[in-house]
């Protein structure tokens, strides 16, 4: 018995160590984001001059708008269709379904680095330059998959005769939707909008490739600063993103249970 | 009548569907299907560049050493991440799964599973800064340790296996959780009332039974990581170059995107085949 | 209120014939109650009368409409599902308000109709509750309640009764019966549990692998039974088998059983309620059967005790008030007699 605690305090000390490892490192980036000095001397003398800096450069605040108005597209977008999408699968048996559900894992488990260089070359052969609207397309493709995955979790837990009793009482298929089945995936479209909000903003690998030099998004913008030698005034912009996206991903954990048990 | 049932049913879940499958069409299986194309292509179609159909880039790969050095380099450091991850990762989630009780568990699974969702690039970032010599590590080190040291990870393979390892663990704890959790305790309490020992419950029932999420995770990062270039890139330096950054090379820096297309299916080619070899396993994990 | 007919209905599913060239006609402001074995096709029936499933033959009518081609939101009718279906969204009053809504009805009538039903289901005081914080026979109730709001033609019911303990079953049986009564509308319910349908039912149908059996009223189907299937899924029966001569059945062994009226066949069935077991050889009398049984054993339940015979080889079964078994031995040779007119003709 005694010799079980023991294994189990072990566990508690390797899952603290773990988080330790996950953590730390981004916790040393927020610290040095308040340090006065620009080659992280040490001990650190506390400065919030970096801030101050961050908000008057316009290139990174221009580009971190770009960002979030790009997210903000890609998630209405891969919301919209993807729900529909994830109904159809949930309604309907049809010749192929397998094989559309099948083809979700393509944009999933491919790289990033092939995905990118292959929408970088269709989308240049068929007239669609680098810039935003390259951008908004090759991000709601990656996002489209979790929404789809993400809806259809929780449709899993619907009854289905409650559908048959809203059209028992005369509801048309629009009302349908709108009174029963819309409400109770409600919780799966939000954290499916949430995911999709996340997986764009982050994204660097495809907006790297997709994005107009001189008119790019904040993850770009962050890796040529980062490439040229840095400043803790990209540790300042960088706290900021973890923040936002870890942010984004506490809300939607609280719509959408990653442990899988509702 | 019943024809006509099946032909309407189509037709609205062809309604709901297609837009979404439009999309993934245009924005994910033509590109994949035009690089196959560019790949046979001795230059690029545009303008008036002259182009034949050739197999010039695929032998390319095959005749010169370097890329099949870097394609190995590139696999034995996935292979050496995966590892790692499930290491570290596979004990974990069972922490987590099993000897955690109660409210507390879904706020640290949560805690763990979080920076996975954060933005990676910067992840990979906060590295560099904890690594760089004169750093965070040399100063607490000194703080602790008598005499003098100096460790500068940064700008080597190690820095670049930490930063993937940092990266991708979450992914094995999270699908290990999952089919850990699955595991009915009641099925180890049967176990123990017919007087089999941990180490017996352990490898006879839990391991067997959450292997194929064990493996499912270990997939989602191998896949990735023999794909890397930007990891490489930040924390690698020189002795970052990999067969991802030699692909980017090829699109950003050369612009020989033939080659480049055609070093990207050898890549895709050797991915399908991991997904394939595995998928039997994965299908039980779902 | 209305009358609905069915004709010639033929369903399937595949290679699977679910249904097969069902005629039934369900009155009007009747409780029809449709019975069988499971795989029989009777919720079959029913999705085709509500509209879910669409046969490929034959016709489906309510009142004077012909509706075999009607989606279910056009039909006009209610149904209570096995799991109730409340839409866990809403709260009682605004399940029951549901299909009003929809229908576009002016608010101060939602209001009195919903508040209506409410009441004849007594639960007013629950209005606003969700469907969670009830129990299972309340929500049973609200299900009802918003399947007649809307004065359907006809009410369906699926097995509306399973979920509940056998308790709450029997109450909720009455309570049914009750509120079917006072709306005097057209029930058709399924259900697997014979005891369940002659109790509820005012005509009863019984299917058999997408076939109608038998139909007519619960007792008339329980004193005749057309065959064998019917007669021991109906209620419990013994069935004999023997050659047709004058009067009666010659049994292989070579003993006669006596058959009051009918038309004979080579089988008769005998109700283990008909039978009367002693220790005594009854005298041999016209118009009587009697047979040497062995009692094998003796099942206590409460008022009733089961005898359960054997004949030759043939396990029979007697039923009987327990206090008129006390001189039986626990096992041993029995006489088992009954008067020849509970013989049940079986028709070949």
């Amino acid at each position: 018995m005694q010799r079980a605690a023991f294994y189990r305090g072990c566990g508690r000390v390797f899952l603290g160590l773990v988080l330790f490892f996950l953590y730390a490192p981004i916790l040393v980036m927020a610290l040095m984001s308040f340090n006065a000095s620009e080659f992280y001397v040490l001990p650190m003398e506390f400065s919030t001059k970096w801030y101050e800096a961050l908000s008057r450069n316009e290139e990174i605040l221009a580009s971190a708008w770009r960002s979030l108005w790009i997210a903000s597209v890609v998630t209405v977008i891969a919301t919209g269709l993807g729900t529909a999408a994830a109904l159809a699968f949930f309604r309907y048996s049809f010749p192929g379904k397998r094989i559309l559900q099948v083809l979700l894992f393509p944009p999933i488990a491919i790289p990033w680095l092939i995905t990118g260089t292959a929408m970088l070359i269709f989308f240049f052969s068929i007239g669609i330059d680098r810039g935003t609207p390259a951008v908004i397309l090759g991000h709601t493709a990656l996002a489209l998959p979790y929404v789809i995955v993400v809806v259809t979790a929780r449709l899993a837990t619907f009854d289905r005769t409650l559908e048959d009793a809203a059209r028992s009482l005369g509801a048309s298929s629009w009302q349908v939707t709108r009174a029963v089945t819309l409400p109770w995936i409600a919780s799966g479209v939000v954290a499916g909008a949430l995911f999709s909000f996340a997986v764009s903003f982050d994204q660097f690998v495809i907006s790297y490739f997709l994005a107009e030099p001189g008119d790019t998004t904040l993850p770009v913008i962050i890796y040529s600063a980062i490439r040229k030698g840095f400043t803790p005034e990209i540790n300042a912009v960088s706290t900021l993103i973890i923040l936002v996206s870890m942010g984004i991903m506490l809300l939607a954990a609280r719509y959408f249970r990653f442990g899988g048990e509702r | 009548m019943a024809a006509s049932l099946a032909r309407r049913e189509a037709f609205r879940a062809a309604t709901l569907l297609s837009p979404a499958y439009l999309w993934l069409t245009l924005a994910v299986f033509l590109p994949l299907s035009a690089m196959f194309f560019f790949s046979f292509l001795s230059d690029v179609p545009f303008g008036d560049r002259e182009w034949e159909l050739t197999f010039a880039n695929y032998g390319a790969f095959f005749e010169k050493r370097v890329y099949q050095i870097l394609f190995w380099r590139s696999l034995e450091l996935g292979l050496t991440v995966t590892l790692l991850c499930i290491l570290i990762g596979y004990p974990c989630a069972y922490v987590l799964a099993k000897v955690i009780r109660g409210r507390g568990r879904e706020a640290l699974f949560l805690l763990v599973i979080l920076p996975f969702w954060s933005n990676s690039l910067v992840r990979i970032f906060s590295w560099a800064i904890v690594l760089r010599g004169n750093g965070v590590i040399d100063y607490s080190l000194d703080a602790i340790l008598p005499f003098e040291v100096s460790v500068n990870l940064m700008f080597s393979y190690p820095a670049v296996v930490i930063g993937l390892v940092h990266s991708y663990l979450p992914y094995v704890i999270l699908t290990s959780y999952l089919a850990l959790q699955a595991v009915d305790d009641e099925l180890i309490a049967a176990a123990r009332s017919l007087g089999a020992p941990a180490r017996t419950i352990f490898l006879r029932i839990i391991l067997p039974l959450s292997l194929p999420g064990l493996l499912a995770g270990a997939v989602l990062i191998f896949v990735p990581v023999v794909g890397s270039f930007m990891e490489p890139r930040i924390l690698g330096g020189r002795a970052g170059t990999f067969y991802g950054t030699v692909i980017e090379d090829q699109f950003t820096a050369v612009f020989n995107w033939p080659l480049g297309a055609a070093l990207s299916f050898v890549l895709l080619f050797a991915v399908l085949l991991i997904l394939a070899v595995s998928s039997p396993v994965l299908k039980r994990a779902q | 209120m209305a009358e609905v007919c069915v004709s010639d209905l033929s369903l399937s599913f595949g290679s699977y014939r679910a249904l097969q060239e069902i005629d039934l006609t369900f009155p009007e402001g009747q409780f029809f109650g449709l019975l069988g074995p499971s795989g029989s096709g009777k919720t079959s029936l029913l999705r085709c009368i509500a509209g879910f499933l669409f046969p490929e033959r034959g016709s489906i009518s309510i009142g004077a409409e012909e509706v075999a081609r009607v989606p279910v939101e056009k039909r006009e009718i209610g149904m209570v599902f096995q799991s109730y279906a409340l839409f866990p969204n809403m709260s009682v009053a605004e399940n029951v308000a549901f299909g009003l809504r929809v229908r576009k009805t002016g608010r101060a009538e939602v209001r009195r109709r919903v508040g209506e039903a409410l009441e004849l289901v007594r639960l007013g005081h629950l209005a606003e509750r969700r469907p969670k914080q009830l129990s299972g026979g309340q929500r049973q109730r609200v299900a009802l309640a918003r399947a007649i709001v809307t004065n359907p033609r006809v009410l369906l019911l699926d097995e509306p009764l399973s979920a509940l303990d056998k308790a709450l079953r029997v109450e909720m049986q009455i309570e049914l019966k009750r509120i079917q009564r006072e709306v005097g509308i057209t029930t058709i319910f399924v259900t697997h549990d014979q005891e369940e349908a002659l109790t509820l039912s005012d005509r009863i149908g019984i299917l058999k692998e997408g076939r109608l059996v038998q139909e007519g009223t619960p007792r008339a189907v329980y004193a005749a039974p057309r065959d064998v299937f019917t007669a021991s899924f109906l209620g419990e029966a013994n069935i004999f088998e023997g050659e047709v001569e004058a009067g009666g059945l010659r049994l292989p062994s070579g003993e006669v059983l006596q058959v009051a009226s009918g038309r004979l066949g080579r089988l008769i069935a005998v109700r283990p309620e008909s039978v009367t077991i002693s220790t005594a050889e009854p005298t041999q009398a016209a118009g009587h059967n009697r047979l040497k049984v062995n009692l094998t054993q003796r099942v206590f339940s409460g008022a009733m005790a089961t005898c359960l015979l054997d004949w030759q080889g043939q396990s029979l079964k007697a039923l009987a008030r327990d206090q008129d078994l006390v001189d039986l031995p626990e096992s041993g040779e029995v006489w088992m007699s009954w008067p020849a007119e509970k013989s049940i003709a079986i028709a070949p």
